[in-house]
């Protein structure tokens, strides 16, 4: 094992990094608007420009996405890490752009929603991204959100041939699986477990299969107990689904939003340089 | 969970992903094929592969036809009823929201020319930006003014150097063009080499927020000297408020100490000084409550000496023959050796004709007929010369009235003339008068001008000299008064009457009596009766009229004629009543006979003649008198007037405390830049072309309970004296009863923690003044 310190900055070291950088960005913005109004010129634009800037450059994540094979741009997850204290840094910017009032116009109005729409979106993807692996780590298999429809019907193809090996000697797995188990292994969850997952459901079954264990013989216990494990399995894979969906979700919103949000900003640049009154 | 997931052939990948747009999905399908015949069922786990939309592409779609719905928003609000209100930054403060109230198709092109533009001329950039300041002066020019709006403080650059006391320093603009300010300016757009655009401090579409509000800092960024807070660094006061001198010659110690205690009465402050609508300053109440009660007697006896506007002088007939000249007719009382004074009223009009003028260059401005030096013959004919200009200007009075006195004092004025101000130099005076008075005095005067002026033009030797009374009347009717012989030189057994009052009487009751009398005498059935026992009644009934009317403007037709041929074309005219008048000149309304003068008794106002001294003048004995005032704001406005040979007799007796009326007992006269002069009639200092760079506001600090009287502020000074300040006509800043305010007496409210104390708390940023 190499102990050689490497060079190399590492997650942990950049994250200080850039925050501390952020928190300087941030007091600089600050003090050249305020030095900017007082010498009579308008913070405003200068506000605008390094904002609409700001949106650009958090935009560029995507472009550095599409364009992997340019060399010497840095890591996706450098830039990931520069998405999001340039991003946090634009909640302050906005703020200064603003002039710390409720925006009050048509357009800013609407310019502002979107720009609020797509920074939570985002820092609620922080979030999620921050959370979610963790409760995803303690399932043990991993999952890959594309499979798990695939997945989902080879769990119900395995419990249906569970319950038909079982029904030639007795029906009462058969029944059971016909009311209470099919539609739980055939379909998807709820609208209402995606948004908030537990296990009830499955505490619910197993529970009720274990209360047949008296109606049942030997080899229908066994069954019985493979059936428990398919519907634990297919718990499991809802709760990879609800969780993973959150993480695919959002980006839909937040990736979705953002060209809006440019050309909004942009027609609102336009409109503030044709408005401003200002000398030719 | 007994498969592994990643042989479901996904390529593994940590992090990135395969940039596909699609994804071939390996699904299991358990197929189901039931024979109808033996029921058996058959069980196919072999899967199926589908080829998807990937996570990717749906989500390139959705943020596709997001950002399509967006311009298609964009789109139709750019172009919908209510594009003014999406595109609008914000509400308008509440001034420009009441303006543009109505006008909501133009509502944003009443302040921005891009508002007419498209919006690829806004994207390129090219849109006229001037267009907007120049729809901001549009309205504001009425009070900024257009010449150096976008200037700092709305002044020039000489101005404002003037102002800072230093034209070295003095910044053209918020930073120097060559610092990184400067730059920063021009690339902003806000600034152009010493303008600065308004839209710098006016910051709309923010709601109903001050639009002039400007921070302590924002000052500072242009002014060199910089300071922190007002209690600390501001500099001390400089006489403030004692800018000038008082406009009303008052001393409040000499009230105080002398008159108010005297008189046993309390010198209250707001005796005279009350507040405005707005209590933003304290005026000065008006003339009859706060001085009448004193001060009126003194007006009316010293308005009983009167202002002279025309007079005959005395003249040596013999000596003015002995250098074989002329003066045409004169009347009798008037000879004898040279004497009698040149009313500067009169040599003031005398100025205005041009033949005159030389002559009265010559004279000093004390000139009168006494320095006349009979054994000098230029002496002798300067006196003739100036008694032809006296000629000429009563015939000229009797036939075009005021038409001559806005010639005459146009021709002295040049540019500074107002007609509305001349209007008012003979007010309440008939035309008539000077027809009737050179028919009394001079009555064949149009004729001696005439032949005097063509004596001139043949230079053939002068006709002599002819004595006449004042009182030879022509023995055939006026129509035939041009081609009369010169009417008999005297008459001895003439009686001369008495003072006449040729302007109503205000004041007297005896006057309204007879001029009621008249109109009663008027409507009486026997109209030729009465004309025959008097035209006086007539001719003042008449002279009511004009009086109620305009007195001096009357109609084209009437001017110039004499008062017997108006008569003959009013109602009793055309009823036949003056095919008998043989004798008009005694119709004038000098017929109106004053009762004896004893001072304080009857006060005579107004116009009056004087046939024994053969003069005209006026008897102010009221306070603002229109007549006076005129004619001090006439010479005032003269450039040079205390120098110039034309006024400056009348300006010194006007500037005198001893002119009749007294107006400068108590009004100042002032010098302005202009070299010209200012009478002080009101009290309140006129309203500045520019506005001040301070501003107070009695309103909020009257409301305090801490500063109970006005004596909290205003501390007198017991040792100050105003005696004999209000002379000159340059005031002294500082001259003032009152100790200075300082600093301090504002510092004890104004400070950090208790009020504002903040730059534009007590100074205005436009001063300049309107084009």
């Amino acid at each position: 094992m190499n102990h050689v310190k490497s060079k190399t900055f590492t997650f942990s070291g950049r994250r200080k990094k850039f925050a501390f950088a952020t928190c300087i960005s941030i007091l600089a913005m600050a003090a050249i608007g305020g030095w900017l109004q007082n010498q009579l010129l308008s913070s405003s634009f200068f506000t605008g420009y390094v904002f609409i800037g700001c949106l650009f450059f958090l935009t560029a994540l995507n472009m550095r996405k599409r364009l992997p094979f340019i060399p010497n741009i840095g890591s996706a997850r450098f830039w990931m890490q520069l998405h999001i204290y340039v991003g946090l840094a634009t909640f302050v910017l906005f703020g200064m752009h603003v002039k710390w009032r409720v925006p009050d116009g048509g357009l800013e109005i609407f310019l502002s929603g979107l720009y609020f729409f797509v920074a939570f979106s985002g820092v609620y993807g922080l979030y999620m991204t921050r959370i979610l692996p963790k409760r995803l780590s303690a399932i043990k298999e991993e999952v890959i959100f594309e499979r798990i429809p695939a997945m989902r019907q080879k769990l119900a193809q395995q419990a249906r041939a569970v319950v038909m090996e079982a029904c030639e000697s007795s029906e009462v797995l058969a029944k059971f699986y016909a009311n209470r188990l099919i539609y739980f292994f055939e379909t998807p969850r709820s609208f209402a477990y995606n948004l908030s997952p537990s296990g009830g459901r499955k505490r619910q079954l197993v529970g009720e299969l274990e209360a047949l264990d008296r109606f049942l013989g030997e080899d229908q216990r066994h069954a019985s107990r493979r059936l428990a494990v398919l519907v634990r399995q297919k718990d499991d894979l809802d709760f990879h689904r609800a969780i993973q969906g959150r993480l695919k979700i959002w980006l839909f919103a937040h990736i979705g939003v953002t060209y809006s949000l440019l050309i909004v900003a942009v027609v609102h640049g336009v409109l503030a340089h044709a408005f401003s009154g200002a000398m030719p | 969970m007994n498969f592994n997931p990643q042989e479901l052939s996904q390529k593994h990948s940590d992090y990135e992903r395969p940039n596909l747009n699609t994804e071939i999905v390996a699904l299991p399908t358990f197929n189901q094929e039931t024979d109808r015949d033996d029921n058996s069922v058959t069980n196919d786990l072999s899967p199926i592969e589908l080829t998807l939309p990937s996570l990717r592409s749906r989500r390139g779609s959705f943020t596709f036809a997001m950002t399509g719905l967006t311009i298609g928003f964009l789109l139709i609000a750019f172009n919908s009823p209510w594009n003014k209100e999406f595109l609008a930054p914000g509400p308008l403060s509440s001034p420009h929201a009441q303006l543009l109230a109505g006008r909501r198709g133009a509502r944003c092109g009443a302040c921005h020319g891009a508002a007419h533009e498209s919006f690829s001329r806004w994207a390129s950039g090219h849109q006229d930006d001037t267009a907007q300041i120049a729809l901001c002066m549009k309205c504001h020019e009425k009070t900024i003014g257009n010449s150096f709006a976008l200037y700092p403080h709305g002044i020039s650059t000489e101005q404002l150097a003037h102002c800072s006391g230093n034209a070295d320093t003095v910044p053209l603009s918020p930073a120097p063009q060559d610092s990184i300010t400067g730059q920063l300016v021009r690339f902003s757009g806000l600034s152009h080499g010493n303008e600065i655009t308004c839209s710098v401090c006016h910051q709309e579409h923010h709601g109903n927020v001050s639009l002039s509000t400007l921070t302590d800092q924002q000052c500072q960024s242009c002014h060199a000297q910089t300071f922190h807070s007002f209690e600390t660094d501001h500099p001390e006061f400089n006489q403030w408020p004692q800018i000038a001198r008082q406009r009303i010659a008052f001393d409040h110690g000499t009230h105080l100490n002398k008159h108010f205690k005297n008189a046993q009465t309390d010198f209250e402050c707001n005796l005279c000084h009350v507040g405005d609508g707005q209590q933003k300053v304290q005026r000065l109440t008006s003339f009859e409550q706060a001085c009448g009660n004193c001060h009126a007697q003194q007006i009316a006896d010293s308005g009983q000496t009167g202002w002279k506007l025309f007079a005959l002088p005395i003249l040596d007939m013999a000596a003015i023959e002995s250098q074989k000249l002329n003066v045409g007719n004169w009347p009798v009382v008037a000879t004898g050796d040279f004497d009698g004074e040149l009313p500067p009223m009169m040599r003031l009009l005398l100025a205005g004709d041009r033949k005159t003028l030389e002559t009265i260059s010559k004279l000093k401005s004390d000139f009168s007929f006494g320095d006349i030096d009979t054994d000098d013959p230029e002496s002798v004919e300067l006196a003739v010369e100036l008694v032809w200009g006296i000629k000429r200007l009563l015939h000229e009075l009797a036939q075009e009235g005021q038409t001559a006195i806005d010639r005459r004092m146009s021709a002295v004025m040049k540019d500074r003339f107002s007609s509305a101000v001349s209007n008012q130099l003979l007010s309440g005076l008939t035309p008539e008068v000077f027809s009737a008075t050179a028919k009394r005095w001079l009555p064949n005067l149009a004729e001696e001008l005439q032949t005097q002026s063509a004596q001139q033009l043949s230079n053939t030797s002068p006709v002599h000299s002819a004595l006449l009374t004042a009182y030879t009347r022509p023995a055939k009717p006026v129509q035939e008064l041009p081609n009369q012989e010169l009417p008999n030189q005297e008459l001895p057994n003439q009686e001369l009457p008495n003072q006449e009052l040729l302007a109503e009487n205000p004041l007297s009751a005896n006057t309204l009596q007879d001029l009621q009398k008249s109109r009663q005498n008027e409507d009486s059935s026997n109209q030729k009766e009465d004309i025959e026992e008097g035209e006086t009644e007539t001719g003042m009934s008449y002279l009511s009229e004009l009086l109620a009317t305009n007195p001096l403007h009357l109609p084209a037709e009437t001017m110039g004629r004499p008062l017997d041929t108006h008569l003959k074309t009013s109602p009793e005219a055309k009823a036949g009543i003056t095919q008998t008048t043989t004798a008009p000149l005694t119709a004038p309304p000098s017929e109106i006979r004053l009762m004896p003068e004893v001072a304080g008794v009857v006060l005579k106002s107004g116009w009056y003649r004087d046939d024994r001294l053969l003069e005209i003048g006026y008897r102010p004995i009221i306070h603002a008198d229109k007549v006076v005032m005129s004619w001090n704001d006439c010479i005032s406005r003269v450039e040079s007037a205390d120098t110039n040979d034309a006024v400056s007799a009348l300006f010194q007796k006007a500037n005198s405390t001893a002119a009749p009326g007294g107006c400068r007992r108590c009004h100042t006269v002032n010098r302005t830049d202009g070299d010209i002069f200012e009478f002080a009639w009101v009290a309140d200092r006129p309203k500045s072309e520019r506005a001040s760079f301070t501003k107070f506001s009695h309103r909020p600090h009257l409301t305090l309970d801490s500063i109970n009287a006005c004596s909290s502020c205003h501390k007198m000074n017991e040792d100050a004296s105003l005696i004999g300040t209000f002379e000159s006509c340059v005031g002294r800043i500082g001259m003032s009863n009152f100790h200075p305010i300082v600093k301090a007496d504002c510092v004890s409210c104004h400070q950090k923690g208790r009020t504002e104390s903040g730059c534009m708390q007590c100074h205005n940023y436009h001063i300049g003044k309107p084009d």
